[in-house]
Order: C-alpha cells, then sequence, then structure tokens
C-alpha cells in the first residue's frame, strides 16, 4: 500500500516511514497539510494518509476538512497520529472526517492494528 | 493546578514514551533531583486552562538514543539536527499526554530546541521528574509562564 505520512517533525517522517516498510507499505512523506494536499490532488495513488494534528502553514484537521471536502479525494482514509490525547480532540477529528486515531507514543503493532482496522473497514464499505 | 497529580502524569509519559518510541530494553529509572552536566535541551508551551512551559533536558548520549531510535541509525552517525528533532519530538510526545491532565481548554505550542529559562519563556520550576538511562539522567520540569 502506498501511504503518504504528514508530519512537520523529520523525527516523526523517519520513525513512521521506518515501521510502515518494515509493514510491507511504501511512504511518501510531507511536512504540513498544504504540502500532502498538493501531492494528494497529483497522485491518485496514494491509498491512505497519516495525519499529525499541529503543523505549521495547514493543520492536520484543516487537512481532513479540505480532503472531505473535495470530490476527487473525500474517499481517501486518514489515520490521524498526534499526541493530541483528549477525548475531545479524538471527536473533533473523527467528526471532521478521519477515519481512525492513533495516540503518540504508539508501539508498531498498535500501528499495524489500526491501518489494519482501516482496511476492514474500506473492504467491508 | 495540582503539581503532584501533574509531576504522576509526566512520570508516567516519560516511562511510556521511552517504552515504546524506543522499544529500549533498559528502562528509565527514578532518580534523585540531577540536572544532567552537558544537557540537551528543549521546551513546549501550553495555554489554556493552566499556561506554562514543559521543559526536557537530557544529557547527550540519551539524546543519542532518541536520535538513533526515531531515524534508525547508529547513535554515533545521528546529525546534530537528527539529535534536535528527536529531542523535540519526545517532548512534544510527553508534552501531549500531560496537556491531557490539564483539563479543556488547553493548547501545545511547537517544540522549541533551547531551555526555557534561557529564553525568557519561563521561571523556576514548580515541579520536575528526574529519571536515569544507563546512569544518564533526563529531566522534565513543568516552569510557569515568566
Amino acid at each position: 500500500m502506498k501511504i503518504l505520512v504528514v508530519d512537520d517533525s523529520r523525527a516523526v517522517q523517519a520513525l513512521l516511514s521506518r515501521m510502515l516498510k518494515e509493514l510491507g507499505h511504501e511512504t511518501l512523506t510531507a511536512s504540513d497539510g498544504r504540502e500532502a494536499l498538493s501531492i494528494l490532488e497529483k497522485r491518485q495513488d496514494i491509498e491512505l494518509a497519516l495525519v499529525d494534528w499541529n503543523m505549521p502553514v495547514m493543520t492536520g484537521l484543516e487537512l481532513v476538512k479540505a480532503v472531505r471536502a473535495s470530490p476527487l479525494l473525500r474517499g481517501l482514509p486518514i489515520l490521524m497520529v498526534t499526541s493530541e490525547a483528549e477525548a475531545e480532540r479524538v471527536l473533533q477529528a473523527v467528526e471532521s472526517g478521519a477515519s481512525e486515531y492513533l495516540m503518540k507514543p504508539f508501539s508498531k503493532e498498535e500501528l499495524a492494528s489500526k491501518i489494519e482496522l482501516i482496511l476492514q473497514s474500506r473492504e467491508a464499505g | 493546578m495540582d503539581v503532584t497529580a501533574i509531576l504522576a502524569g509526566l512520570r508516567d509519559a516519560l516511562v511510556t514514551a521511552w517504552q515504546l518510541s524506543l522499544e529500549e530494553e533498559d528502562p528509565l529509572l527514578e532518580a534523585e533531583s540531577q540536572q544532567p552536566r552537558s544537557p540537551c535541551r528543549a521546551s513546549i508551551d501550553v495555554r489554556g486552562s493552566w499556561s506554562g512551559s514543559i521543559g526536557l533536558s537530557c544529557e547527550l548520549g540519551v539524546a543519542r538514543r532518541l536520535a538513533s531510535s526515531y531515524f534508525g541509525r547508529e547513535a554515533d552517525e545521528c546529525t546534530e539536527q537528527d539529535i534536535r528533532d528527536a529531542v523535540g519530538e519526545f517532548l512534544n510526545v510527553i508534552a501531549g499526554n500531560v496537556k491531557s491532565l490539564l483539563g479543556s481548554p488547553c493548547d501545545l505550542g511547537l517544540p522549541r530546541i533551547g531551555d526555557a529559562t534561557e529564553d525568557g519563556q519561563g521561571g523556576d520550576p514548580v515541579g520536575a521528574v528526574t529519571m536515569t538511562w544507563k546512569g544518564l539522567p533526563l529531566r522534565a520540569e513543568i516552569l510557569p509562564t515568566a
């Protein structure tokens, strides 16, 4: 699966890219929501986006809303991967269109489990 | 703010982030209060029901271990930028978990590499947690708004 990792932290980009590669996926990276949106609009082969919340230029939540408002992109599964841990933030993300939510810190197994949930949901839908 | 509860949350966040982010076999251990001798420092602002900063300082060896884990390179192959980014992200994760204890509304800033007390963002800590990894100290502090 081709997965876009959206995080302004080089450290998280590196960590997630390595974990996803070990899980058998290909990755691309973007440093903010606007860059991610540009990549997604140009490429039709990305099947999942992993999105941080707090980023400069365009936040993860703004990206989720932009994707859901786009006729071209609205079906893209989005996994929010963030240190925003409050229940109301999770609710806000899901209500805005995030498919799943993973709180930092997380293990590779937890990441794999969330991706599997998204895949199952896509197949069922 | 109940400082005792926040410090307990800070300690839990440190331990959990260390275990999960690093898949590290050597755990963080409780330690007497001490300052790293040649520290890498980072801080992050919290604004909302409580406002201030959370600071992190650690010995270079700890910072290199963090960078090694995030970037998948040997510790001695990590660049200074790798180390700065890794320490900043580790603090971001810890602060996010602590923020959830502070009550809404509460927002986090972006991590700042450097000492909050040096850049005028914080005063004396209202509380701190010191732990060690292989004898090297790692200290997290709660700093009030200056």
